[in-house]
């Protein structure tokens, strides 16, 4: 197990560095940070422009400066901003806020999705089933920025109908919010709603067709029929025999979906003014910087690995038929 | 009184009838087989008493079980029964289990849903009793383990445990034994009686052998179409069916016990395939990125073989034994990864791609399962042409060929228009067998070639190929699983055990005289259908499971499961545990070797067992 753990954190590390590199690469060679400065009216002496190109190394070339920027990392030390900010100053701030929305997405979108899947099988060719089938493909067909922009109008007309705002859809918190834990806390959750469901939805819907399918097929099963001849019911057969078998198909989604949640986040965060890893993905590619785009992809790259790995070892943990000795 | 007495029974799914107004009662303690080919209705039967059936099927009529009325009760009431007072075991085993769950688990569950007032430990405890009653070796320790940790054999013994865990009335067996070897099927069929005697249930055993029914069954239903075409005792049926239908399908039955119709000398002829110390091992590998090897498959470890022009040999073994691989092995055309390959002479590490091909046409092989191995968008006529076309033959000569071969496997020549899906299983292995033969091959390769069709159909395909054989002058090897099968068709038989060949010789020989363990084993766990003959005989049952060809025992390799080394001395023993017997011919026996260290002694004549 130990032994598993390591080389999947070798391999995990080795693909990581390369997600960094290629991104580091692709954007030092495409990005020009000093576009703005030339752009500029009245122009800018081009001393104050050598200058800015040299505090950004831009004078050396691109393997150097990976290599300058990758040993600092390996320090500790992530680099700076073009306009001079530390990165490590602000990364944590907005990890925080990336996984808040991810983790609680997840969550809410698997169990959820796990739900409406076997309920849709269980039920198949049933009016619920149809309805969930439809919902599904909607959600699913819709592309994130409409959706979360259609969230967002809900909320507007929600709060009208109400006649306060109930839902907010501006940041994660209200600067002006005073008092004690208690306001703060129904304040955050007012903002957190929108975006968490912006992310949860497509994931239900993701999520609630493969569960749907697993479910189907573990629905024919000789087994269930077996724990039917000893006497259980439909439903407690499904309950304490098929769910566990149905769900572990769902297990290996979790790697492939975590990379399409980030995704989703990227927009999301955007629509609903989130600063979280999303949008700053999108202000560092507005500003041509290319320590913060390979920032979020070394940011992407751990998760994705990350989930990968909690997806293997949860399957281990579910089937006893892998869980042979590594 | 009967315990259960069903009438007017109907089951339908949408349009079609799967069960047609039938009836029969069963008794207490009475064992009634029900017995039919595939689509007779007879699994439809079992699921329709028990509420197992889909929701989209419909039942009508009556079925009554000590007087109470189960087509309509709802589904708490008929949970309430099942695996209480009526119990239930299913075909396949390996899927019949819960993959995720602790077998003791499993077996437990099936105790406390009907007594939930019982502990779990005392569940538990139950529950390692009833694994210990149907025979699982060190039941303690195996209740914790998972099903994919067991054997076929070993769970359908788990599913037995579960059947009778709650003292039944009445246990339905749905085909138990039909996914199994013929010595495994014997051990379950051991632990079936086994059952009824502790239990004293009644027993509804459905199945397609005969054999089988013929052994356990007191009275016999036979069911067609739906319907039952003869309910009698099990010696009336076997001695004097009263319907034609029954007498079909028990002439049909291959015997082991049967007269052989010998084809006389054959004369001496030049080899047309021999393989010499055949080797194909599997490497088992562990981890996805770094594989690592952790152990080796023997699938074949040198097997010889040699077929003489227009021979049949048969090669027999149970599952697992490297029957396949040496076929396949002998399809490749390839050097081998250990050992030689002669086909017609020339050896097959020595041809380049165009003999390769040349050669190709002179080796055909015919695959067990028509509905999988003919290409459902090709009509007959085109999957028949494609051989001939790939080894370039005209267009005239294709347009004659094709009718000819559909003439010479009893198909109409308007046939050729049609696709598979139209045709039966046994007219698909016709077409099957007409494009082996497409380009008058001098070696046909048969794998299994009947094992997936009904008996009635099967018999019609064997004597195909046994006329062809004489027609053709075919040399053929023909793999099989089942000896009865064979012993008509085959002028030598190969017996395998775990990647290799324990025992050769012609067919009346092995037959008459078998002289390694192994073969008297497997002759004796084939059932025989004849209620007399069946209950008479003495039995040898081979203990445990075959072992695993990755880990095969020192020495011989049958030593493990062999009755023979059970009663030897020390000394004697030694012999069998240092080293693996080469195959020779015992005294007095011509053209007949065995590989066993006392196939002489003199302990194969009298050590039989029950």
């Amino acid at each position: 197990m130990g032994g598993y753990l390591l080389r999947r954190g070798v391999v995990g590390l080795a693909l990581a560095f390369c997600a960094v590199f290629l991104t580091y690469c692709l954007t030092a060679l495409t990005f020009d940070p000093l576009a703005a400065l030339r752009s500029r009216t009245p122009p800018v002496p081009p001393s104050v422009i050598a200058a800015k190109s040299a505090e950004l190394h831009l004078d050396q070339p691109v393997p150097q400066r990976f290599l300058t920027w990758f040993l600092a990392v390996v320090h500790g030390d992530l680099g700076r901003t073009n306009s001079g900010t530390a990165i490590d100053a602000e990364i944590l701030d907005r990890i925080g806020v990336s996984l808040r929305l991810f983790v609680l997405g997840s969550a809410i979108g698997i169990l959820l999705g796990i739900l409406v899947g076997v309920l849709g099988a269980t039920r198949q060719y049933r009016f619920s089933d149809h309805v969930g089938t439809l919902v599904s493909f909607v959600l699913l067909s819709t592309p994130v920025f409409l959706s979360a922009t259609l969230l967002k109008y809900a909320a507007i007309e929600l709060n009208q109908a109400v006649g306060h705002n109930v839902l907010l859809f501006t940041g994660e918190y209200e600067p002006t919010v005073s008092g004690g834990f208690w306001p703060h806390a129904v304040d955050r959750l007012q903002h957190l709603v929108l975006p968490t469901l912006s992310i949860a939805a497509a994931q239900i819907a993701l999520y609630s067709r493969y569960q749907r399918n697993a479910m189907l097929d573990v629905l024919g099963s000789d087994f269930l029929r077996t724990a039917a001849a000893k006497g259980l019911t439909r439903n407690q057969a499904i309950r304490r025999h098929g769910l566990r078998v149905a769900v572990l198909p769902i297990v290996t989604m979790l790697v492939f979906s975590s990379g399409l949640m980030i995704v989703g986040g990227v927009i999301t965060e955007s629509v609903f003014t989130w600063n979280g890893m999303g949008r700053w993905l999108i202000d560092g590619i507005a500003t041509q910087d290319t320590t913060i785009v390979t920032t979020v992809t070394l940011f992407v790259a751990v998760v994705v690995l990350l989930c990968g790995t909690v997806s293997d070892l949860l399957y281990a943990a579910l089937d006893p038929r892998v869980r042979e000795v590594r | 009184m009967s315990l259960l007495d069903v009438s007017e029974l109907t089951v339908s799914f949408g349009p079609d009838e799967a069960v047609r107004g039938i009836g029969f009662t069963i008794g207490p303690g009475e064992v009634l087989g029900l017995v039919g080919e595939s689509g007779s209705g007879k699994s439809v039967t079992a699921q329709a008493m028990l509420g197992l059936l889909p929701a989209r099927s419909r039942c009508t009529g009556s079925v009554r079980f000590r007087d109470r009325e189960l087509l309509g009760l709802p589904e708490r009431e008929l949970a309430r029964l099942r695996g209480d007072r009526i119990s239930m075991i299913f075909q396949d085993p390996t899927s019949a289990l819960t993959p995720v769950l602790r077998i003791g688990d499993q077996v437990a569950e099936a105790v406390r849903i009907h007594r939930p007032r019982l502990g779990a430990r005392a569940a538990e405890q139950r529950a390692v009793e009833l694994l210990e009653l149907v025979g699982i070796p060190d039941a303690a320790r195996r209740a914790n383990a998972f099903p994919h940790e067991f054997s076929g054999g070993m769970r359908q013994r788990v599913l037995i445990a579960m059947a009778i865990a709650n003292d039944p009335d009445l246990i339905i067996a749905d085909e138990p034994t039909t996914a199994l070897d013929v010595t495994v099927q014997a051990q379950v069929l051991e632990v079936l009686r086994t059952a009824r005697e502790v239990t004293g249930a009644a027993i509804l055993l459905i199945t397609h052998d005969l054999g089988v029914v013929a052994g356990m069954a007191d009275r016999v239903a036979v069911m067609r179409e739906g319907q039952i075409a003869e309910n009698a005792s099990v010696t009336d049926l076997f001695d004097a069916p009263s319907s034609p239908y029954t007498a079909e399908l028990l002439a049909a039955v291959p015997r082991v016990d049967d007269p052989l119709k010998i084809r006389g000398e054959l004369p001496q002829a030049p080899d047309v395939l021999r393989v010499h110390g055949l080797t194909r091992h599997y490497p088992l590998t562990t981890g996805a990125l770094w594989r690592r090897r952790t152990g080796t498959v023997h699938a074949v470890d040198g097997v010889d073989l040699t077929v003489r022009a227009g021979e049949t040999l048969a090669l027999v073994g149970e599952s697992g034994c490297g029957k396949s691989s040496t076929l396949t092995d002998i399809l490749e055309l390839r050097a081998p990864m250990g050992g030689s390959i002669e086909v017609l002479g020339q050896d097959v590490s020595t041809l380049d791609s165009r003999r390769r091909r040349a050669l190709r046409r002179d080796l055909q092989v015919v695959f067990q399962d028509p509905y999988g191995s003919l290409d459902p968008r090709m009509t007959v006529g085109e999957i028949l042409a494609e051989p001939l076309r790939v080894h370039g033959f005209g267009r005239a000569h294709i347009g004659r060929r094709v009718p000819e071969l559909l003439d010479l496997v009893g198909l109409r020549g308007d046939h050729a228009q049609r696709f598979p899906a139209e045709f039966s299983g046994g007219q698909r292995q016709r077409v099957a067998i007409a494009r082996a033969l497409a380009c008058e091959p001098k070696l046909l390769l048969l794998d299994e070639p009947v094992s997936a069709l009904d008996v009635s159909v099967r018999a019609g395909v064997l004597n195909l190929l046994r006329e062809l054989q004489i027609r053709l002058g075919l040399s053929t090897v023909f793999v099989a699983h089942d000896l009865a099968v064979v012993r008509n068709i085959a002028d030598r038989v190969a017996v395998m055990h775990l990647g290799r060949i324990v025992e050769c010789g012609p067919v009346a020989e092995v037959f008459a005289h078998p002289a390694h363990p192994y073969t008297r084993a497997l002759l004796s766990a084939v059932p025989i259908p004849d209620p007399v003959r069946e209950r008479a005989r003495t039995r040898i049952v081979l203990a445990g499971d075959p072992p695993s060809p990755a880990t095969p025992p020192t020495g011989c390799r049958f030593r493990t499961r062999c009755f023979v080394f059970e009663v030897l001395d020390d000394e004697q023993r030694g012999a069998c545990i240092r080293t693996d017997p080469d195959r020779r011919s015992p005294d007095g026996m011509i053209d007949h070797d065995v590989a066993c260290h006392h196939a002489e002694t003199g302990y194969l004549s009298g050590g039989s067992r029950r």
